[in-house]
């Protein structure tokens, strides 16, 4: 099992979020919309690589748009292995939280 | 309106490209294309512009270390591998790699060397049409061996100039011959060469003071180098007076001797060949040609 990064964490479950629309603008814009994240395009597509790399997301090519110019879309999708990733992700911070929650929670104790 | 005009930038567009070799660039920029259209719709086309442009500069820096930083990891790793398989061989190593030290270090010598002796004589302005004249020999024997010779009869080029009127000047010189200076009270002896009139006009060698297309021309005149003006004259003092040359020499001017590590010829007084009272043995020849 590989490590997840941060952004890898936070692409996979954007694209598990968004489902049959998981295409670069929408994964931008949605994180953009819920996070509050402005990745660039160039961060956006050399961490879509690496999790293609991995084999993290499987990808799917898609129609265009008038808006693209005839350019086509790049559709991004969970793969298993990338479901179990993000899964142990999830269960991984979860545990990292709990744990800290055992103790007391305050970010402003040195 | 025209469906032009909502396009992105041209001159971004074909940065991105650049950016972003490869087969994704098509998905990526129709993305780009497309938050650039959603954005022209909300916030207007120069908003739009601006972002298209400020995102692509954005993207710059992680594009370029994208690109680099694993090129770079590889490398540290095969040097680490290298300082390792070094370690493990030392004997072999050291072999190796002195044998290459010592090869180049020898191969830069004989070219430090080659690049010196290449540049002898080459700061005259016109050494490119200046030639020396040698003589070209054979042994009595079996006429097999040849032999080159740069000392020629005192009066060849005075014959030859009338015949190749390609030769534009000529001068003769010899540097072999030592002066007995100050004969009276404590003689010395001093190296002289021997030179014809032109001998300034032809070469570069800059005179400090005297004129280059009249010194030598009379009988009895002389060139001294900067250090031997010193010699005889002290600093600072003007030329012109007679030096203690049999009371026969007349001093034309320095020579500032600048070029001397650069220069075949190593001389400290110039006498003009005119006065010289006797023949000497033999003279190198200098021609110009044209």
């Amino acid at each position: 099992m590989k490590d997840l990064t941060k952004i890898e964490e936070i692409l996979l479950l954007a694209i598990w979020n968004l489902g049959q629309d998981a295409y670069g603008f929408r994964i931008r814009r949605h994180i953009a919309e819920a996070l509050g994240l402005d990745l660039t395009f160039g961060n956006l597509y050399s961490a879509l690589g690496r999790l293609d790399r991995k084999g993290y997301v499987l990808k799917r090519f898609g129609e265009s748009a008038p808006a693209r110019r005839g350019k086509t879309r790049m559709y991004y999708s969970l793969s298993p292995s990338g479901r179990k990733a993000l899964r142990s992700a999830h269960d991984l911070s979860l545990k990292m939280w709990e744990s800290f929650e055992k103790s007391t929670l305050d970010f402003e104790r040195p | 309106m025209n469906p032009e005009h909502f396009a992105p930038p041209r001159l971004a567009v074909r940065l991105l490209k650049l950016l972003t070799r490869g087969e994704d660039w098509i998905f990526l920029a129709g993305d780009a294309d497309e938050e650039f259209e959603w954005r022209a719709g909300r916030h207007g086309r120069a908003r739009a512009r601006l972002w298209y442009w400020g995102h692509l500069l954005k993207s710059i820096p992680s594009s370029i270390s994208e690109s680099f930083f694993w090129r770079l990891v590889m490398l540290k790793n095969y040097m680490t591998i290298a300082w390792r398989n070094i370690l493990r061989h030392k004997g072999h190593s050291f072999i190796k790699i002195s044998g290459l030290a010592l090869g180049i270090s020898c191969c830069l010598l004989a070219l430090l060397h080659v690049r010196s002796e290449l540049s002898y004589d080459r700061f005259h302005p016109r050494a490119d049409s200046i030639f020396r004249v040698i003589r070209v020999g054979f042994n009595n024997q079996d006429y097999r061996i040849r032999y080159k010779d740069p000392s020629l009869q005192p009066t060849l080029g005075s014959y030859l100039q009338p015949s190749f009127p390609e030769i534009e000047r000529q001068t003769r010189y010899a540097d072999f011959l030592t002066g007995v200076v100050n004969p009276g009270s404590s003689p010395f002896q001093e190296v002289l060469a021997m030179a014809d009139p032109d001998f300034f006009r032809m070469f570069g060698f800059r005179l400090t003071a005297g004129n280059a297309e009249s010194v030598l021309s009379s009988l009895n005149s002389i060139v001294l180098t900067e250090s031997s003006a010193r010699k005889y004259y002290g600093r600072g003092e003007s030329p012109g007076e007679n030096p203690d040359d049999h009371g026969r020499g007349s001093a034309e001017g320095f020579r500032r001797h600048r070029h001397r590590l650069r220069s075949a010829e190593k001389f400290d007084i110039r006498v003009s060949v005119h006065h010289s009272h006797r023949k000497p043995s033999a003279l190198y020849e200098k021609a110009e040609f044209f």
